[in-house]
């Protein structure tokens, strides 16, 4: 504990994120926060502020450095439109789970509710998007609140929480006293453990099995329970589905990793899952793009339902066992309770279900990611959302939890470009592979710039097929190859052009020889790339489940 | 659908009205009737909601209400176990000719006359949803004008406390 001092509230605020050992802030200035921004200038602190072009990529930035990083990321933002325009990148966090401090300037207590200069009631439009928020009347309550926010924000499960802070308030003065915040964890109220007796029934269940699946989704790389998995699924020997978010949390290179299940889940995988008779379920929320038609999803099996938040079970599933504690504890605990096993007639059957689908040609997206992972095996991948999304997701071979940076539950196209400034600032020593396609690229293509400006590294590779493939995709295949708006233009666009206005090198690839010579000329450039690979606009993601349709009545081109 | 009496206590911030009556529009759960007030700590507000549904979507509002940060306790009330009362003013067409007959009717319900006019009759009357129901259809044939529901609040017996 160190002494008090007489701060300014703005003050205060670096001095809160200093406690939390935040190295970087994603910030845009504005009116309001002026002095708050005054307050980072003056001081001496080790915070890099980073400014992106648009505050809801800087809100995708401070999501992607959470993910990696486990810790609670921070984007500032003025008032009205500034915090409007993070509300994508909140709602975004939200529904994937990711702990975000995002501080918003607002008017001065005074202007409140006079509908004053870029006023909005930012608490009230976030309200449904966060996992708490707060507007700061009382500079004496500014640093409890942003510890709190803190605290809300990792907790349990994580999301973002929104504190916004009148200009006022960043011009009074306060008492601070410094607190160490690793003391203040340590010293929290533990959680309750897990349920005894319901984890030694999820046991009998696992135990009684005969064909078992584990389905394991973001919760397990959340709680850092990737470990615990691997030595769960390793001594049952039950096979191991993922979720989208749940990616990278079992090596996809394991003979037990079934990879993604749902809508563009593997056949061999989506089988496994609507045929097991045990479902174990880790830290997913069996959303519907997973189970299909919920029904069939459910039929003949025993549903074991593992997560930290109670609000889970029994919201899209019954289950017959479900256990309420973090992931890693449980999985921890219930090690030694599940018997040492393999299932050699059920690993026969799943091997039979395999469906080689069309034969890829030379040039084609599974050949592209398969070169990409070659090339980059342990890099932190990160995507924008669409038909490259799905076939980064089923072809790419992840190995560590964290690897696989997507936006899963809102889908937001353009989250990708963002996201991957926030994690190559939080890994400055790794590889950070950016795969978009042109039309999640151009909602926030700005960012290059941003990219350059820091001269970070990240890799892109833009598949350009000139339309949003994967909407034309259900056009074709739902809707008579009425291509409603999906067409973008006709190759007009020169993408690259793009690139190299803001200094960045680019190259264009229409097949795999060139593809193998960009890859080996870049390998070991420390400086942002930009790589556009033309492909066709008839390229689907397959295997593919009609959305409402059993996830074991799979379309194949 | 059966009635669920859900007695809350949450933070008193701006705010958390609108967190609770957000998480029912979202979710499309229910609301009945809802009522607030203050209570013995100037720091907490008890919150009364009145909501309809299955067991499973009772449960999953619960969590749900939980969930909220600035939610304290959630407990739900069972109205025939537990002191449970709203307050109703209604309003009666009356005629010098029926005017008797009403009141009279209206005393079996220990409902109080709070207004008299040359037309109507506005009663008071304090209690759960049978005895407010039963009432109603009594002063139905003599022509509802208008009414006014507080909302169910409640308390649990004895010494236990929310």
């Amino acid at each position: 504990m160190g002494s008090s001092q007489r701060l300014l509230g703005s003050e205060i605020v670096v001095k809160c994120l200093e406690e939390q050992g935040t190295k970087h802030v994603f910030s845009f200035p504005g009116g309001v926060v002026i002095p708050l921004f005054d307050a980072f200038y003056r001081m001496d602190h080790d915070i890099q502020q980073i400014e992106p072009c648009h505050e809801q990529n800087g809100v995708h930035a401070a999501d992607g450095y959470a993910r990696v990083t486990g810790r609670a990321s921070v984007a500032i933002t003025t008032s009205g439109p500034g915090a409007t325009n993070a509300v994508t990148g909140i709602a975004n966090a939200y529904l994937d789970s990711v702990p975000l401090v995002v501080i918003t300037g607002q008017v001065a207590q005074a202007l409140l509710g006079k509908d004053s200069f870029q006023e909005i009631d930012i608490t009230s439009v976030t309200m449904q998007i966060t996992k708490h928020n707060f507007q700061v009347n009382d500079v004496t309550m500014l640093a409890t609140t942003l510890r709190e926010a803190f605290r809300i924000a990792e907790s349990g499960r994580p999301g973002p929480v929104v504190v916004d802070i009148p200009k006022d308030i960043f011009m009074t003065e306060a008492d601070y006293t410094p607190i160490d915040v690793e003391t203040l964890k340590h010293n929290a109220p533990r959680r309750p453990g897990p349920q005894r007796d319901a984890v030694m029934r999820a046991a009998e269940f696992i135990n009684a099995a005969k064909r078992p699946i584990i389905y394991a989704g973001g919760g397990v790389i959340k709680s850092n329970a990737s470990e615990e998995l691997i030595s769960f699924a390793k001594k049952s020997g039950i096979p191991v589905a993922n979720s989208l978010m749940g990616l990278g949390s079992f090596p996809r290179t394991d003979p037990l990793s079934l990879g993604l299940v749902g809508m563009h889940g593997s056949h061999e995988c989506n089988l496994a899952v609507i045929n097991c008779d045990t479902l174990i379920a880790i830290g997913a929320r069996f959303s519907d793009r997973v189970t299909g038609n919920i029904n069939e999803f459910m039929r003949d099996k025993k549903i074991i339902h593992i997560d930290i938040d109670p609000t889970e079970f029994e919201k899209n599933v019954p289950t017959n066992v479900h256990i309420q504690a973090d992931v890693k504890e449980v999985l921890k605990i219930m090690l030694p309770l599940v018997e040492e096993k393999t299932y050699p007639d059920w690993y026969a059957q799943i091997d039979q279900w395999p469906v080689k689908g069309r034969d890829c040609d030379e040039y084609c997206p599974k050949n592209i990611i398969e070169r990409l992972n070659k090339a980059y095996e342990d890099a932190y991948v990160v995507t924008e959302v669409g038909q490259h999304q799905m076939w980064a997701g089923q072809y790419w071979k992840f190995k560590y939890p964290t690897q696989f940076n997507t936006s899963g539950g809102l889908g937001t196209m353009g989250y990708g470009l963002g996201a991957s400034i926030g994690i190559q600032l939080a890994k400055p020593d790794s590889d950070v592979v950016l795969i978009a396609g042109d039309g999640s690229f151009r909602m926030n293509c700005q960012e290059l710039i941003t990219v350059s400006r820091y001269k970070l590294p990240i890799k892109i590779f833009l598949f350009d097929n000139q339309t949003l493939g994967m909407v034309r995709q259900w056009q074709k295949l739902f809707h008579g190859k009425r291509y409603a708006q999906t067409d973008l233009d006709q190759g007009t666009t020169d993408y690259c052009k793009l690139a190299e206005a803001s200094g960045i090198q680019s190259f264009t690839v229409e097949n795999l020889d060139d593809l193998d010579e960009v890859l080996e000329e870049i390998k070991d450039k420390n400086e942002p790339v930009f790589v556009r690979c033309l492909i066709s606009k008839e390229e689907g993601v397959y295997p593919m489940v009609a959305a409402g349709n059993p996830i074991d009545e799979l379309y194949y081109e | 659908m059966k009635k669920h009496v859900l007695s809350l206590l949450v933070e008193n911030n701006s705010g958390v009205l609108s967190r609770i009556a957000g998480l029912f529009a979202r979710r499309g759960y229910n609301i009945d009737s809802l009522t607030v007030g203050i209570t013995e700590n100037t720091k907490v507000s008890r919150i009364t909601i009145v909501t309809s549904g299955d067991e499973k979507t009772l449960e999953q509002i619960k969590k749900q209400l939980n969930k909220i940060i600035d939610v304290i306790k959630v407990l739900e009330i069972d109205p025939d176990k537990e002191v449970c009362r709203e307050l109703v003013f209604i309003k009666v067409k009356a005629t010098d000719g029926n005017r008797s007959d009403i009141i009279s009717i209206s005393k079996l319900f220990r409902a109080n006359v709070v207004d008299v006019g040359r037309e109507s009759l506005v009663f008071e009357i304090t209690g759960i949803y049978s005895k407010v129901e039963a009432f109603f259809r009594m002063m139905e044939p003599y022509g509802i004008l208008e009414f006014v529901r507080s909302g169910a609040t409640g308390l649990q017996r004895g010494k236990n406390l929310l």
